[in-house]
């Protein structure tokens, strides 16, 4: 197939644990975005047999609009993945993904006649299991039978998607998602026996911005989790040294203020004389140690636990600094330089406002952070980078690399590369 | 080009062809940028990345076709009309043509796109969450397609040297769609 079939016809899949980001070449530098999560309808509902609604499972934008019962919500309402990983045998876990999946294809389905098929790339976490390719493929198989939506599809690691966006080959990948966090070596490909994962991301920062909210007087708000977002964004600064920045912040709080006037309501969050915790909500994600911290896990706070996935073990409260040196001590003596000198953060957990100009001495950017952290391990000669639009550098590596890849390389089971023809 | 359209930025990609046996990787690639740096101020690079005033250019890809030709491709982003005509107008200068795949994301009124497509276009489809049509803009015969539940139309386009000066400007397309898209009048 020629490279204008390409050009137009590369679909890009990221399947994040709370996010599945997807969609072709053609739409630009945004995927489309739904939550990576299924509802299967009460069938025998008298609403469903009067309107004639068939569908065993509803995905995407349409899934608020279906839901029943809150206390049926733990049985119908599936989020299929946990830190990255789908249950090999969990039948309603893998039906949602394959209708999230056609639900993706279906939605950037083009109407011209020549549309063979799409060159779909998909995207799965780096410590995903063999099985999970294999079942993947099988689900895209189904769907090619079905709707001819696919020509052929290749599946490649999330950092490995990264380091391919920003074109380069050997460096360290931090994908901080909603979940959880992957550190990942990358020389040609993800070093696998170096991967480190971390049982912390977005979700975690969206906790302490609830307790912050309901210590300031918001704990009605503090429940819905648009609202804590919209705080976290508005309000959240990552310290350059925490205890520093505290004690400034509390000596002179006005010059920390900040207003966020949540849209389309009259609901307005200030600080007041708490200015300070600001730089909890940023700490936090970087690192969960400092005692400050502690009261809030004493106060009912869940505390980042460790948790087994199958053969790894995601850490809970491992700081980032830390991560990666122990990710990049795993690797040969020789490469390691190497890697220290490019660090690539990505991942919606580390989207972050610039902070303004009058806070600088306190507030940083998240590369700049993580280059603090590495100092205190004494890691020095770092270069650290985070990538435009950090949410979605892994589906964008996912269509560079679409159009890159050769026709004729045919996907490989022990290299786990290449492309899978469904024609 | 009217204020409104000058917030409009673009993203895509571009393909071109050259002969196998004249190319010499960076220098092609070089002599492209120092064209370009002609035309548009350039700011800074970053890795594989160019900014400049206007733009961003990145990813330059090599694919040997056959013997003789290897097709080369770039991605464009944050682009504005006038970088695109640079850009288009350095490449073309070079290599004689290309082809540009072209993505604007815009609050543009898709109804009445889609209603001036199905009238004046060669072709029109439609499914549940886009359109596409092949119609012809401004003298240049273009493939499109239209998600309007993402603000975002795509148009595909062949520009050559030897074409009159206003069909080798993606800004003529890129304001025309804006203004049977009601933002541009």
């Amino acid at each position: 197939m020629s490279l204008e079939y390409r050009q137009k016809y590369v679909f890009g899949a990221d399947y994040g644990t709370s996010y599945f980001k997807f969609g072709s070449i053609t739409c630009g530098e945004e995927p489309k975005m739904i939550e990576n999560r299924g509802y299967f309808p009460n069938k025998e509902s008298i609403i469903q047999r009067a309107f004639g609604i068939t569908k065993e499972i509803i995905v995407g934008d349409e899934v608020p609009l279906y839901l029943q019962a809150s206390e049926d919500l733990s049985s119908r309402l599936i989020y299929p993945m946990r830190n990255g990983v789908v249950e090999k045998n969990d039948e309603k876990a893998w039906k949602i993904v394959k209708e999230i999946s056609r639900y993706g294809l279906d939605y950037f389905k083009p109407a011209e006649p020549e549309f063979k098929g799409f060159y779909l790339v998909a995207s799965l976490s780096s410590i995903a299991p063999r099985y999970m390719y294999e079942k993947l493929f099988q689900i895209y198989d189904e769907i090619s039978d079905e709707s001819g939506l696919i020509k052929v599809a290749t599946i490649i690691p999330q950092p490995l998607a990264v380091a391919i966006a920003h074109k380069t080959t050997t460096c360290v990948v931090i994908e901080s998602g909603h979940g959880n966090t992957q550190v990942c070596p990358i020389s040609r490909y993800p070093i696998r026996n170096a991967i480190v994962a971390i049982n912390r991301g977005g979700g975690d920062a969206n906790a302490i911005t609830a307790e912050i909210l309901k210590d300031s007087g918001y704990s009605d708000l503090a429940h819905e989790e648009a609202f804590v977002i919209k705080a976290k964004e508005s309000l959240g600064l990552i310290p350059k040294e925490l205890e520093r920045a505290i004690e400034a912040a509390k000596k002179n709080p006005k010059k920390f203020k900040a207003r966020v006037k949540i849209p389309g309501t009259r609901i307005t969050i200030e600080l007041e004389e708490n200015t300070w915790v600001r730089f909890l909500i940023g700490e936090y994600v970087f690192d969960p140690n400092h005692e400050v911290f502690q009261s809030y896990f004493v106060r009912g706070m869940p505390r980042p636990k460790d948790v087994r996935v199958g053969d790894m073990v995601f850490r809970g409260m491992l700081d980032f600094g830390g991560s990666i040196v122990e990710a990049v001590e795993r690797c040969p003596i020789e490469l390691q330089p190497h890697l220290y000198r490019e660090i690539l953060l990505s991942g919606g957990n580390f989207c972050w406002k610039v902070p303004p100009e009058s806070l600088s001495d306190f507030a940083i950017d998240p590369s700049t952070k993580m280059k603090l952290l590495l100092k205190k391990k004494g890691i020095t000669n770092v270069k650290v980078n985070t990538t435009s639009m950090p949410q979605y550098s892994v589906w964008r590596g996912c269509v560079i690399y679409g159009f890159a890849v050769p026709d004729d390389y045919a996907w490989n089971w022990e290299r786990m590369e290449g492309w899978l023809s469904f024609e | 080009m009217s204020k409104r359209s000058l917030g409009i930025v673009a993203s895509g990609q571009i393909l071109f062809e050259v002969r196998s046996s004249s190319i010499e990787v960076d220098s092609l690639f070089d002599q492209l940028l120092n064209s370009i740096k002609s035309l548009v101020k350039f700011r800074i690079q970053k890795s594989d990345s160019y900014s400049f005033y206007g733009g961003k250019i990145s990813h330059l890809q090599f694919f040997n076709i056959d013997r003789e030709k290897t097709c080369v491709s770039l991605r464009f982003s944050r682009a504005k009309s006038k970088f695109l005509d640079n850009l288009i107008k350095a490449i073309i200068n070079k290599v004689g043509k290309c082809r540009m795949n072209c993505t604007l994301k815009a609050k543009i009124d898709f109804k009445n796109l889609k209603s001036y497509l199905k009238e004046n276009a060669k072709w029109f489809g439609e499914l549940e969450n886009s359109f596409s049509s092949k119609i012809n803009i401004k003298s240049n015969e273009i493939d499109l397609v239209a998600y309007p539940g993402m603000n975002t139309v795509s148009f595909d386009c062949e520009f050559r040297r030897s074409s009159s000066p206003r069909r080798r400007a993606p800004s003529q397309i890129v304001n025309e769609l804006l203004k049977i898209g009601g933002l541009n009048s």
